[in-house]
């Protein structure tokens, strides 16, 4: 370091070493929030009358990093790969072999993204800050970046047609596409708003991506052309997405509102209030029910009425949620503990069942057959057998860092 | 953890960078914290889920800083004027002093240099958790920092051509 450099970092520290926030921050940012919240109810509330002609689009789900993974896969074997990154550090993924509950060679990675796995299962994409890596599934090693510039790479989810993904990074206001055949990427569009949280979700046609951005409103892209539509102004943000089977209806699950948006149309319904900001959302396969996962809570919304049914108590935050393929149980991560568990919902009954205790579990998935929840903690994996709810053996060795993710290939 | 507890721990340390960015004015640096907490309050769950939220409220300090001085004008870089080094003069040696002409210097620095010579030296961030918050890369950074120190040398640091003790005057921009 020179001596001005040192200089520097000495008049800075004592010019504010004795300063204070006020006292009365929390109360200040609270004010603020109420304030904007008001501010953005009256804007959603005259959004929603307008009518925005855009793109109709098909039917079907998608949702972010989920991957396009499903039961009637291409034979690959699944393979859980568990995601660690390590700030400005070689992060690990590292992979599971569903069969044997056994962790292989760790991939080693500078990123800080998310993945999510190609259609056939053969790549795994991985967002890490300036660069997409594919990673053949077969030899998982990683291949030549696709270098985005200085886009940032945050977050990355793949069109249900198998051709293209698309990345976002955070606050930028560039999605890249990358056509998975080539991995080259294509002409970035640009949605003219910041991009946080990045969410990006594909309907199931292909046809229309939704990106989620900084000003509470959510741009649709007609994939063809690239072409924007109109931003859908969605009550009180958007902290989660999720797209009903038929396609017909996106659920944008914000801070004290979940928005409906019709995506024949284009068009936000009236926002249904909720009690606590959602962090997650889970819709049914037989789409009659949205589960919003907010702070203690689950609340289930009928799809047919929009109407929000008795919040399900957890006593924790949720963070993320899976639902099994069959519909029956909803498995809810909440791992500010202790000990953090995850918790299974019976959906017929939206009654919470015994949590299963495995410590700080923060990222979740189901095997596509969903006979199996894989939880991720620090340090260590765990099985869970969705037929009797019982934590297998720890999986370990995997990584001492905060997991990001976990993304089952077909 | 809670946002109140997040609050309460790391509010101090985001405040005082806050200040920093905002080049020491007190109800900017106040208004700032607050605009950057309420962002995180609306998201607290996502921010959380990173695992790292001091370091998340800290992306979007500084990316709002640098938004709210795009904002406020595309405003001219601030030159610093003659009355800026008048009160070093009588008393070239005195390390208040110039560490007051240091801070000045350093609110007079283009935004970005600005924010990323807050992060780099008094967050003590690194160059690639820099790059990650600003959203550009690891190259940017350095040229940015380079750049930066560049303008405070030419301003702070005793040259060969100024007087022994004296510090140059010069505008910034």
């Amino acid at each position: 370091m020179t001596d001005l450099e040192r200089r520097l970092r000495a008049a800075m520290e004592a010019a504010v070493a004795n300063q204070q926030p006020p006292g009365n921050l929390i109360q200040q940012v609270r004010r603020r929030h109420r304030r904007r919240t008001a501010r953005v109810g009256v804007a959603g509330a005259a959004a929603a009358a307008v009518v925005a002609v855009l793109v109709p689009v098909g039917i079907g789900a998608s949702g972010h990093g989920s991957g396009p993974a499903g039961p009637d896969g291409p034979g690959i074997r699944p393979t859980v790969y568990v995601a660690y990154p390590n700030v400005g550090k070689a992060g690990t993924i590292t992979p599971i072999r569903v069969a044997t509950n056994k962790p292989g060679k760790p991939i080693h990675l500078r990123f800080n993204g998310f993945a999510v796995a190609a259609p056939d299962g053969k790549t795994l994409y991985v967002a890490t800050g300036t660069a997409v890596i594919p990673i053949k599934t077969a030899t998982n090693k990683p291949g030549k970046p696709i270098h985005l510039g200085t886009d940032r790479a945050f977050t990355i989810d793949i069109n249900p047609n198998g051709k293209t993904a698309y990345v976002a990074g955070i606050f930028t206001d560039k999605i890249t596409p990358i056509n998975i055949a080539t991995n080259t990427p294509g002409k970035p569009i640009d949605i003219r708003f910041g991009i946080f949280p990045a969410l990006i979700a594909f309907t199931p046609d292909g046809k229309t991506a939704y990106v989620n951005t900084l000003h509470d409103t959510v741009t649709p892209i007609n994939t063809a052309t690239g072409a924007l539509g109109k931003p859908i102004q969605v009550g009180t943000g958007s902290d989660s997405f999720a797209i009903t089977p038929d396609g017909k209806t996106l659920y944008a699950a914000g801070t004290y509102t979940v928005t409906p948006i019709s995506t024949a149309t284009n068009t936000p319904g009236n926002p249904i209030p909720i009690r606590h900001p959602a962090s997650d959302i889970a819709i049914t396969p037989d789409g009659k029910t949205a589960y919003i996962g907010s702070q203690f809570a689950v609340t289930p919304i009928s799809t047919a009425t929009n109407t929000p049914g008795k919040p399900i108590h957890i006593g924790r935050p949720v963070l993320e949620m899976a639902i099994t393929p069959d519909g029956k149980t909803l498995y809810v991560a909440n791992p500010e503990g202790p000990p953090g568990a995850v918790t299974p919902i019976s959906t017929a009954t939206n009654t919470a069942g015994t949590p299963i205790r495995i410590g700080n579990a923060l990222v979740i998935a189901l095997t596509p057959d969903g006979k199996t929840l894989y939880a991720a903690a620090i340090n260590k994996v765990v099985p869970i057998s969705t037929a009797t709810n019982t934590p297998g053996k720890p999986i370990r060795p995997v990584s001492p860092g905060i997991p990001r993710e976990i993304v089952i290939t077909p | 953890m809670s946002f109140e507890e997040f609050v309460q721990a790391c509010s101090p340390r985001l405040f005082r960078t806050a200040l920093l960015l905002a080049g020491q004015d007190r109800a900017a640096a106040e208004d700032l914290l607050q605009l950057a907490l309420e962002r995180a309050y609306r998201h607290w769950a996502r921010v959380c889920r990173s695992g790292e939220p001091e370091r998340y409220v800290h992306r979007i300090l500084a990316n709002a800083s640098n938004d709210r001085w795009r904002q406020v004008a595309r405003r001219r870089e601030r030159q610093l004027s003659p009355g800026d080094a008048d009160p070093l003069a009588p008393d070239q040696s005195d390390a208040v002093a110039e560490r007051d002409f240091l801070l000045r210097a350093l609110a007079a620095l283009p935004p970005r240099q600005r924010t990323v010579l807050v992060l780099r030296y008094f967050n003590d961030l690194p160059e690639a958790e820099i790059a990650d918050a600003l959203g550009c890369s690891v190259g940017t950074v350095k040229s940015q920092v380079s750049r930066g120190l560049a303008r405070l040398r030419d301003v702070a640091e005793p040259g060969a051509e100024a007087p022994a003790g004296q510090m140059r005057r010069r505008s910034l921009s």
